[in-house]
Formats: C-alpha cells, sequence, structure tokens
C-alpha cells in the first residue's frame, strides 16, 4: 500500500463511515505505520533497567518470579526504551464539539483521533486512560494496558453535551495519575487561553508530558455564510440574529488572535500544541503523536 | 374601461401586505436557528440592533407582496366595466336602482352579488350624478328618492333585505317611472334593475311605457344553476277514531324540484304544535313534484300548527311550509220546509249537507213561521226550501238576523214557481216553471266562475256542474239589484245573490231532488250544496294558509285587535266600518288577539312564499322590455352585458390568480438559489437523532 493511499484511508469523512471504533483504530494505526519508512523511532529495546513495584493494571507476565520468590513483593522487570509508560486523553465531551460543517463533527474527528493514538500506544506498550466529561457525567478509564476495549467502548458511548469544562477535566486527569507519562488534550478550545494556561501548566508540572490538539471546524474558522440568520450557541442555546458578511473580517481576527493566544501561552510551558483542522487526515495527529512518543521513550 | 371589483369589501384584504413584511423583518427572529459551536468570538463584536429591524432583502419582499396583491385582487373579482353607449355627460345621470327584493333573491349566491352590484352602481357613479334606491317585490317602495349624497343611497341599499313575496317587476318599473316622472328633464335617466331575472316576475309588465329618454338595464344576478327544490303545500285528513280510539291527523306534502342535475336525497321533517312528529327519507327526481305522506298522528285539540321542512338548500326560504288545521265544530243549518214536503224530497239535500266536515253541519228542520231570534242565534244559514219567505214576526226576525251576517239560501221550486211567490228579501222572484222533458233537460249555462261558490269546479274544460240536467225548474226574474251567478243554458237565471247588510241572500232555481233532474246524481252536487250554504253563511272554509302579500281580513270578534307576526312584530290594525285587514308579509304564523298579545289567541294563520317564486327559471334581460311601451323600447339599449356577466367573461381573476402561482414558482426558485439557498443549507450539524 502507497503513502496515498493510506492517507485516503484514513480521511475523515471515509473513517465517518465505519462504527467500530477498534476497527476503525487499527486500520488508521495500520495504514499510518504501514505508509512510513522504517524507523527507529519505533525502538523497542530488551536492556534491563531496573526493577520497579507492581501496580494494579501492570501485565501479570512481566511480574519478576525469582524476585517475589526472595522477597515475597511483587517486582516488574523494566527495560531501556520500555513505552510502558501512562498515556492519558482528556477528551473535552462539550456541546461545542458536536459540531460539524462538512458531515464529521469535531466530536467524532476527536473520538477517531483519541482511539487511534491510544491503538498506536497500545502497540507499543504503553498503559492508555481516558477521561472525559459530558455535561455533569464523568467517565474514567484507569491507565491500562488491557483497556483499550474499555476505552473504546466508553468514546463510542460518551455524548457530547454541556459546558465546556476542560479544566476540570484535567483536574479529574490529575487525580487519577500517580506517575508521570503523556497527557492528550483534544478539545476545540472555546476557553481563555490562560486559563488553558494555569491548568495544563498544573500537569506539566508534576513532570507529564502535555499535548493538546486543538479540533477547528472550517466553518467556524472561516465563518462561510452569506445570509443574515440566527446563531444560536451550542454550549449556553443564546441566540444571536446576524449577517455574517459584515461580521466575517473581525470574527476572522479574533478566532486567529485566539489560536495565536494559545501557541504562545503553551508555547510557554513547553507544551505541544496543535491545531487540526477537521477535514484534514488523521496524519498529521498521529504523527505529531510519535514524535512526542520518541522523545518521551527516553524517559522511562 | 375602468375596473371595478364586484366584491370591494375584500380589498381590505391588501392590508395583509404587511404580513410579508413583518415576517420579513423578523425572519432571523422566528426562523430555525443555525447552531455555531460558540458564539464566544462573535459576541465581542459589536453589533446594532438597529440593523437588524431594516429590510435587507428587498427583491423577495416585494415578490411576496406581490403574491398576497394579486390574490387579494382576484378574490375581488376586478372587472372592466364595459363602456356604456354614448352615455349621457357626467353629473348629468338620474339613476333609479329597482332592488329586487322578492323571496327567490334570498338564495345565498344571489343575494350578495345583488347587493355588491347595486353598490358598484352607485360607487361607479360621478359626483353631481342623481340616484334612487327602490325596493320591489309585488310591490314598490322607494327607499331613496333622487339625491346626490351617494352614502344615503349606499346606506339605503344596505336597509333592504330579500322578503317572501313574489316578483313584478312592473310594480318596480313603475315606481321609477314615477319617481322620474316628477323630474322636469329626464334627459340621462337611467332604470337599472338589479334582480335574478325570474321569468315568473314578468307578469304585469305589458302596458308599460317609459319616458322616451329614459334607458333601463339589467343586471343579472342570477345564480348558476337554477336548480331548486321547494315544499309547496301540505294535504290533510283528519281520521276519525272508532271506540276509544282517538281521532288522528294525517298529513302529506307536495314537494316540487326544478332544474337539478340529478336525483337528490332529502329528509322530510313533520312538525306538529311545536313536536316533531314524523320524518322521511326521501329520493326527489331532478324535475317534477313528488308526495310524500308522514304516519298519522294523534289530532290535537283546536287549531293545529303544521309545519313541514326539508333540507335546507341554496334557497332555504321555501324549503319549510306552514299551515294551520283548524279545530272542528258543528254549525246548525235551519232547514225551513213546507208542510206538504213528501218523506224523502229533501234526502238529498240534507245528506250533503251533512256530509263533510270543517264545518260539520247539522241540519235542523224548521217551520217557516217557528223562526224566531233565538231559533236564529248561532244558527250558521237557513235554507227556505220551496217556500216562501214568512211573514209577521218571523219575517222580521230573519230579516234582521240576514242584515247582521246571517246566510239565507231559497230554493225555488214547483212550489215557489207556480205561486209566482214574491219577497222583498229575496233577490229575484219565481214566476212559473220551465219544462225542459222534451228537449232532454236543460243544462248549466253561463256561469260566473269567479263567485267563490264556483272555486271547486275553476279549471273544468266543461260546465262546472258536469252533464247534470235539469228537466223542470223555476223561472227566476232578477231583482233590479241582483247578481246573476249562473244561468240555465236558456238564458234563465239559475242561481241570484244579493247582499243584505252584511249578510247574503241567494235563491237557486236548480231543482235539488231526484225527481226534476238528475243533478243529485252528480259528484259535483255536494261541493256546489255546501260551497252554496257555506258562502251565504259568509264561513267559507278557512284556507290552511296564505301567501305570503295575501290581505287578510282580522274577524269581526275582534273589537282591538293586536296582531303579532312570525318575527314577533306587534300590528294594530284600525277597526273602522270596515273590516279591519293585514296584509301578511312574512313567512309563518300570524296571530290575532283581544287587546294584548297574550293569553289565547283569537285566530291564527299560516303564510307561505308564493309558491311561484320557487321557479327560478331566467328569463333574458332583453325579454324585460317585451310588452312596454314602443317610444320607450326605441329609446332604450338593452345591456345584458351586466357587470357580474362581464365578470364572469372576462374572468379577470383566473388571470390574477395564474400570476399569482407564476410568482411563487418564481419566488421559490429565487429563495432556493443563490446565496438564499446557500443560506439554508449550510448550518450546523444538528443533534443527534433530529433532521439536519
Amino acid at each position: 500500500m502507497d503513502n496515498t493511499a493510506a492517507q485516503t484511508f484514513i480521511d475523515p469523512k471515509i473513517l465517518g463511515q465505519i462504527g467500530d471504533l477498534s476497527l476503525l483504530a487499527r486500520a488508521v494505526v495500520d495504514g499510518f505505520l504501514h505508509g512510513m519508512h522504517r524507523s527507529s523511532r519505533a525502538g523497542l529495546s530488551l536492556d534491563f533497567a531496573e526493577h520497579r513495584p507492581y501496580q494494579p493494571g501492570d501485565d501479570l507476565r512481566r511480574i519478576d518470579w525469582r524476585v517475589y520468590g526472595r522477597t515475597d513483593r511483587f517486582y516488574l522487570k523494566t527495560y531501556e526504551a520500555d513505552t510502558n509508560s501512562d498515556v492519558v486523553f482528556a477528551l473535552d465531551a462539550s456541546a461545542s464539539m458536536d459540531y460539524g460543517s462538512d458531515g464529521v463533527t469535531k466530536f467524532d474527528y476527536a473520538r477517531f483521533l483519541v482511539a487511534s493514538l491510544a491503538w498506536l500506544a497500545q502497540r507499543q506498550g504503553d498503559r492508555i486512560g481516558l477521561v472525559t466529561l459530558s455535561g455533569d457525567t464523568v467517565d474514567v478509564v484507569p491507565p491500562s494496558t488491557r483497556h483499550l476495549n474499555l476505552m473504546l467502548h466508553t468514546l463510542g458511548r460518551v455524548k457530547a453535551k454541556g459546558p465546556g469544562q476542560i479544566p476540570l477535566t484535567l483536574e479529574k486527569v490529575a487525580q487519577l495519575r500517580s506517575r508521570t507519562g503523556i497527557v492528550v488534550l483534544v478539545s476545540d478550545c472555546y476557553e481563555d487561553p490562560a486559563v488553558l494556561r494555569r491548568a495544563l501548566g498544573g500537569m506539566r508540572s508534576r513532570g507529564n508530558d502535555v499535548v493538546v490538539f486543538h479540533l477547528i471546524d472550517r466553518a467556524e474558522r472561516d465563518l462561510p455564510w452569506s445570509a443574515p440568520g440566527n446563531f444560536e450557541d451550542s454550549e449556553t442555546g443564546a441566540r444571536m440574529p446576524l449577517r455574517p458578511d459584515d461580521l466575517r473580517k473581525q470574527y476572522q481576527e479574533i478566532f486567529n488572535g485566539h489560536r495565536a493566544e494559545l501557541l504562545r501561552e503553551c508555547g510557554r510551558e513547553n507544551i505541544d500544541y496543535s491545531a487540526i483542522e477537521t477535514d484534514q487526515p488523521l496524519d498529521a495527529a498521529l504523527r505529531t503523536f510519535l514524535d512526542l512518543r520518541l522523545m518521551g521513550s527516553r524517559v522511562r | 374601461m375602468p375596473l371595478v371589483f364586484l366584491v370591494p369589501a375584500i380589498l381590505a384584504g391588501l392590508g395583509a401586505l404587511v404580513v410579508p413584511i413583518l415576517l420579513h423583518l423578523r425572519r432571523r427572529e422566528r426562523e430555525r436557528p443555525m447552531r455555531f459551536p460558540s458564539l464566544m468570538f462573535l459576541q465581542r463584536i459589536t453589533i446594532t440592533t438597529a440593523r437588524r429591524r431594516r429590510i435587507t432583502d428587498l427583491p423577495l419582499l416585494l415578490i411576496r407582496a406581490l403574491i398576497v396583491a394579486l390574490t387579494v385582487l382576484a378574490f375581488s373579482r376586478p372587472v372592466l366595466r364595459p363602456k356604456p353607449d354614448a352615455g349621457p355627460a357626467k353629473g348629468t345621470r338620474r339613476v333609479a336602482i329597482l332592488l329586487d327584493k322578492s323571496m327567490s333573491m334570498g338564495h345565498q349566491a344571489v343575494w350578495p352579488v345583488a347587493l355588491d352590484s347595486a353598490r358598484a352602481i352607485v360607487n361607479g357613479l360621478s359626483a353631481g350624478d342623481r340616484v334612487a334606491v327602490i325596493a320591489f317585490d309585488e310591490e314598490a317602495t322607494v327607499e331613496q328618492a333622487l339625491t346626490v349624497d351617494h352614502a344615503t343611497a349606499l346606506a339605503a341599499i344596505g336597509r333592504i333585505h330579500p322578503g317572501t313575496r313574489g316578483t313584478r317587476y312592473g310594480a318596480g318599473i313603475r315606481a321609477a317611472r314615477e319617481l322620474l316622472s316628477k323630474e322636469a328633464d329626464v334627459t340621462g335617466g337611467e332604470v337599472l334593475v338589479v334582480s335574478d331575472l325570474q321569468r315568473s316576475g314578468s307578469a304585469g309588465i305589458a302596458g308599460l311605457t317609459l319616458p322616451p329618454a329614459v334607458n333601463l338595464r339589467a343586471i343579472n344576478a342570477s345564480p348558476k344553476s337554477h336548480g331548486n327544490t321547494a315544499v309547496t303545500g301540505i294535504a290533510v285528513q283528519r281520521l276519525t277514531g272508532t271506540g276509544d280510539a282517538r281521532n288522528r291527523l294525517a298529513v302529506s306534502t307536495h314537494i316540487a324540484t326544478r332544474g337539478l342535475a340529478g336525483p337528490r336525497k332529502t329528509k322530510a321533517t313533520l312538525t306538529v304544535n311545536g313536536r316533531v312528529s314524523g320524518t322521511r327519507e326521501i329520493t326527489l327526481p331532478p324535475n317534477g313534484p313528488s308526495s310524500v305522506a308522514f304516519d298519522p298522528v294523534a289530532l290535537p285539540v283546536g287549531g293545529v300548527r303544521v309545519i313541514v321542512s326539508i333540507d335546507h338548500d341554496s334557497l332555504p326560504a321555501d324549503d319549510v311550509f306552514n299551515a294551520i288545521v283548524p279545530a272542528q265544530v258543528t254549525r246548525r243549518v235551519l232547514l225551513a220546509v213546507p208542510p206538504d214536503l213528501a218523506a224523502d224530497e229533501t234526502l238529498y239535500l240534507e245528506r250533503a249537507l251533512e256530509t263533510g266536515d270543517e264545518p260539520t253541519l247539522r241540519i235542523e228542520r224548521r217551520n217557516p213561521a217557528t223562526l224566531d231570534a233565538t231559533t236564529l242565534r248561532d244558527a250558521l244559514a237557513v235554507v227556505l226550501y220551496d217556500v216562501a219567505v214568512p211573514g209577521g214576526t218571523s219575517g222580521s226576525a230573519l230579516a234582521a238576523w240576514v242584515h247582521d251576517g246571517g246566510g239565507l239560501v231559497a230554493i225555488a221550486g214547483v212550489r215557489m214557481g207556480n205561486r209566482s211567490t214574491t219577497s222583498a228579501m229575496l233577490p229575484g222572484t219565481a214566476r212559473g216553471m220551465v219544462d225542459r222533458t222534451g228537449d232532454r233537460g236543460g243544462v248549466l249555462g253561463a256561469t260566473a266562475l269567479e263567485h267563490p261558490i264556483f272555486a271547486p269546479f275553476r279549471g273544468g274544460a266543461s260546465s262546472p256542474l258536469g252533464s247534470a240536467r235539469f228537466f223542470r225548474y223555476a223561472k227566476l226574474v232578477p231583482a233590479a239589484d241582483a247578481q246573476v251567478i249562473a244561468r240555465f243554458d236558456d238564458g234563465s237565471p239559475a242561481l241570484l245573490e244579493r247582499q243584505e247588510g252584511v249578510g247574503h241572500v241567494l235563491v237557486n232555481a236548480m231543482p235539488l231532488d231526484a225527481t226534476s233532474g238528475d243533478f243529485p246524481l252528480q259528484p259535483t252536487y255536494l261541493p256546489f250544496l255546501r260551497g252554496l250554504v257555506l258562502h251565504a253563511a259568509g264561513n267559507a272554509a278557512a284556507p290552511l294558509w296564505y301567501t305570503a302579500g295575501d290581505g287578510w281580513l282580522v274577524p269581526s270578534a275582534a273589537h282591538n285587535p293586536v296582531v303579532k307576526a312570525p318575527s314577533e312584530k306587534l300590528l294594530r290594525p284600525e277597526v273602522g266600518r270596515t273590516a279591519a285587514a293585514v296584509t301578511l308579509e312574512e313567512a309563518g304564523f300570524y296571530t290575532i288577539f283581544e287587546g294584548r298579545p297574550s293569553g289565547d289567541p283569537l285566530a291564527v294563520v299560516a303564510v307561505n312564499p308564493a309558491a311561484r317564486e320557487s321557479d327560478l327559471t331566467q328569463m333574458a334581460a332583453a325579454d324585460m322590455l317585451v310588452g312596454i311601451g314602443q317610444d320607450s323600447v326605441r329609446a332604450t339599449t338593452i345591456s345584458a352585458a351586466t357587470l357580474a356577466e362581464a365578470e364572469r367573461r372576462q374572468q379577470i381573476w383566473r388571470t390574477l390568480l395564474l400570476l399569482a402561482v407564476v410568482v411563487l414558482v418564481v419566488e421559490t426558485v429565487v429563495t432556493s438559489r443563490g446565496w438564499r439557498g446557500t443560506a439554508a443549507k449550510i448550518v450546523g450539524t444538528a443533534p443527534e437523532g433530529s433532521a439536519p
């Protein structure tokens, strides 16, 4: 399969026709990896590094039974370049995510993205977890190497509704984690950049690598309408009669300013910020994640 | 040609033009909102509310307003007024509007058109033109004399309502002629008849002349369909119960249909004294009469109000028929006979009089010399059977009784003829006998068929009494003031009449026994005899109903009569030297009371619309001139192209509606193409479970 075919396969519109997230994620990741040249970035290693205590969710096969025989405690052997780190996804499930001008909503796209990243992480032996906050409902999947199916099931079940609560979601992530790892925030970032920076900065200060995927729909970027209309806020239900023609320029300036502010604020905290438009294939997001993962592999 | 509207009131619907404007201005507020992820950034932009209230899509607004305007104009029935034929100069016209208010104008499809036509005439006049409004049915009433105040004329038109009487175009045209004749100069005079042009109303036009300069036109307001169903009559029969069974009343009704497209199903309902007593489902033929017999009902005591109705059609006034069945009473008839009367000589006479009801007659034989005031009191009539008028106190009592309203019938036979009896009370003298045995007997010759006695025999082709033959009869010599009602074929008087005071005296020479002729064996014998006696008594059988427009003589028993009309209106006819009379204008039941309208009424009469009004057959507008004076015919231009007909022919409304549909299609295309269509498509993704 050539590279073009692989990219075509992971087009969001096509992915939207696949109902099974597991199949979707596998297809995306396999297509993505097969389309890449082999690289040492995949680097798995069997060089022993140290023992560490067993934690719930750890693979029982990796328990060092000899040490158990001696100490009567469970220890796991870890190796250099072992990717068994925590990757926790914080998914913004606010109502504003349930919007798509071209068939695939931002929330759908986010689910594809999270599923694919989770699959990729699973392939590399990472422990994957998920936190979503939809309205008043919190869905938490603790990090584990065996929680992929549970996570995919949760992703398929969650509905986007209610107001945006990114800081609260990240707070749940912080409560969930005891180890450092990677925190992936997938959101449309309708939040004050300074507030977002403070919330993400807290994660970062705990030693986590933080990645922000800012999902953008083409219509919310361009405000393409000409006819006057009554615009309704998806989250609050507030309505506003508008003539987009007269407001487009001002709106685009504000929107782009918001993106620039987000980029600047994330940069201040060494947070990886990636703006992804939902009509673009998933490979850019995967590549961003893999680059970060490669960097993170150096840290056990 | 100026554009006028047959239903101008609908033009008020142009006010609906504000609807698309309001919709347009409020459209954004009410249309389905466009979902957007967040207004966080948009709310930072200052937006003035004044801008939202501005008309932002003028072409679309104009298109929608045009649709409304075209629809309203179409329903107001526009018509290009036909160009008048060399009409008079503006401001010099004298127009008399004759508005038909007969019963047939109450047709649901006629009266609104007639009113609109009359108003359109007034609205089409120029300032200075004079107009008069005359309402007519069988009579004409000037509702508004000639005036330049057109608003007053319009108000007069508004006061007119269709009634229950028949149509007589002649009455209306005469009234218009009288009105215009009062003008010093009738140049520019016009008589405009707004009517359904019923053919039955044309009687009486013959001989009418209009001033030469007066123009007569007809505005046809007739319905498209002339089909009509009407109840035209009621027949009642008293059924005498045997044993303990009560007397019953059998009612049948006659229904006439004309010009229906097909058979019509309807329900006939019988109401007796206000209670529904029977119904019948019937199918009426498209044309022709039908009869419906109801099951007999128990006969109530006293006069009975009977109403038969059918399901209403477009002309509801003739779908109800009223009748009064009078109470059954027995009256005394005194039969004064000579002493030498044979036992069976008056057999046929007595049996004939005792047969029948309304009223039932009871015969009392008397010696003429025994008649006195006491005997005569409450008697219906006195029959002197071949006996002279008694003299002395009996004669005086008889004369006084007749003068006060009694009825006296003298039967002149062999005895009176041979004695040549003379009496001042009788309208004729019998002088000898005529023997017709040689020529197979005589028959009745010239007869005054208009006389009430012969009412049952009207319409027959031959002699009213059929083939009755008279072999020997008295030869009557009429008095100077006597009326000869009938003569034998030899010219000899057969029946004489004279009024004495308010009573009637009749002398009959037709032999009433079976020995001097075969009259008793004829079927006409019984109705003739009863008619003769009842007429003499002034007690003709009260009709079951009157026709609207008839006059009704108030019963003489009422000294201070109060008449309550069906509409509850109270009438107080003046009682003078002559009997008081009331014109029965409304359909329904008129009730007369003594003094005040409460308690038991003295009498009740039923009134129904004129039967000929139910025939909606139309005549051509030009036919109205048939019979009108030659001068006026030359000077008159009949324009059959009335406004309504012109509207029907032009059908501008159809074009306007078609245009409205085309504009509607254009509007649909406009709103679904270009940015308007895009606006409808690019909307946010709807929540799950709802349409995008």
